[in-house]
């Protein structure tokens, strides 16, 4: 492979690395729960708001209709005391007139903030079902990116088994024992032929050599016997 | 999502944002609402009490349009809930009062509206209200009736200084839709 060609295979790893990284579909579903959470807490924020909305205009509302009842005793209360005299009974009329009048101004404003209340309350409930329908959906995602990641996990574990398994090659490892087999046979063999030329080999040295120092000795030998012989005067 | 935000940048780490799909009771904070007992309920108080030994308890006071409760929990092996209603101490009879400034404590019994309630337990300890100091040293004798399932509780803030409250146990799933909210910027 020229030099053009391995870089160009380099590049060509990285960049898949690169969009693979991208596309991790764990890191996207964790971006995508955040982005929910965020949607989440918008909502729980807006709903918040709402429900105090709904509880302040249902808390004044119920407070108009007692005032509007307090001033309703309070134009008896007038009256009573314009019959009894305590008080000047046109004035007690006119007074009375005006609580009634300070009454029905309050229990107009209770029907108001009352109806009020209930939009309010009406769209605490909406937002609550989408509060709920989002907290669903975390919940559900959460689950499956759970279950995704030990997917993942045991998809990479069985890939880095597998690859090690693929990359073990057992036909080039038996026949390399093979090989080795026949090479120990062959030297077995060989150390075998080279021991038999050696006793071969020796055996004709040996019976040259023993010819030799044979024939040696024996003359030696002979010598000796000779000068021994001479020596004791024997012939 | 912005191509800015997919590469990291001025995204908000997940740790900043604030477990909201498993707020528990316990994370109650003032302004946070919570639905109980067919109302929705705004956190107008966190307080503590500190018993000592590290038994604390902690309180939050929850209003809804038309009433105020109490919302306790205090840790004993486990946690336990309980709401309960201040009612005037007159309404346990005028004699209660008299009864502590005399012999320091309350009768073993009391009966209120119809229901007789038995001396549980009773403790001394600091209170921190807003769960800031400085503590304020007060006692609590606590009752409950024969079932368990009414409680009664008397607090002494001064010499003759009481307070009174009916209530009842409750379990956290009964609490619902915690919306947790920002503190009010004042």
């Amino acid at each position: 492979m020229s030099i053009f060609s391995r870089l160009f295979k380099i590049g060509q790893s990285e960049a898949h690395s690169v969009v693979n990284r991208f596309e991790d579909p764990i890191k996207l579903t964790e971006q995508g729960i955040r982005d929910l959470k965020t949607d989440l807490q918008q909502a729980m924020t807006s709903l918040a708001e709402v429900k105090g909305i709904a509880i302040r205009t249902r808390k004044d509302a119920d407070n108009k209709k007692k005032l509007a009842a307090d001033y309703e005793r309070k134009a008896m209360l007038l009256l009573q005391k314009g019959q009894s005299g305590a008080v000047d009974m046109s004035e007690a009329e006119r007074l009375a007139t005006e609580a009634l009048s300070k009454k029905e101004q309050m229990a107009q404003d209770a029907v108001r903030g009352s109806q009020e209340a209930q939009r309010h309350e009406q769209m605490a409930n909406n937002l609550q079902g989408n509060v709920n329908k989002i907290k669903s959906t975390i919940s559900t995602a959460e689950n499956d990116l759970t279950t995704l990641r030990a997917r993942a996990k045991t998809a990479s574990s069985t890939k880095k088994i597998n690859k090690q398994l693929a990359n073990i090659d057992t036909s080039g490892t038996m026949a390399m024992l093979e090989k080795m087999k026949a090479k120990v046979e062959e030297d077995e063999s060989l150390a075998i032929a080279y021991g038999e030329m050696a006793s071969a080999e020796k055996s004709v040295d040996d019976e040259i050599s023993r010819a030799l120092e044979s024939g040696n000795q024996s003359a030696a030998t002979s010598a000796s016997l000779l000068e021994l012989k001479k020596k004791m005067g024997i012939e | 999502m912005g191509l800015l935000e997919f590469f990291g940048f001025g995204k908000k780490k997940q740790e900043e944002i604030p477990s909201l799909t498993d707020l528990k009771l316990s994370d109650l904070d003032v302004r946070y609402m919570v639905d109980y007992d067919m109302k929705t309920w705004e956190v107008t108080a966190r307080h503590y009490y500190d018993w000592g030994a590290g038994d604390l308890s902690y309180e939050w006071q929850l209003k809804s349009h038309d009433d105020t409760l109490y919302l306790e929990k205090s840790t004993d092996d486990e946690d336990e809930w309980s709401i309960s209603r201040k009612i005037p101490m007159g309404r346990l009879g005028a004699n209660i009062p008299r009864h502590i400034v005399e012999n320091e404590d309350p009768p073993d019994e009391i009966t209120y509206e119809g229901v007789l309630y038995y001396l549980e337990e009773w403790a001394g300890g600091d209170f921190y209200k807003e769960s800031q100091g400085p503590a304020h040293k007060m006692l609590a004798w606590d009752y409950e009736d024969d079932t368990g399932e009414k409680y009664l509780s008397i607090e002494q803030w001064g010499e003759e200084d009481f307070e009174a409250s009916a209530g009842q146990p409750v379990e956290e799933y009964e609490f619902t839709n915690i919306l947790p909210r920002e503190p009010e910027r004042v």
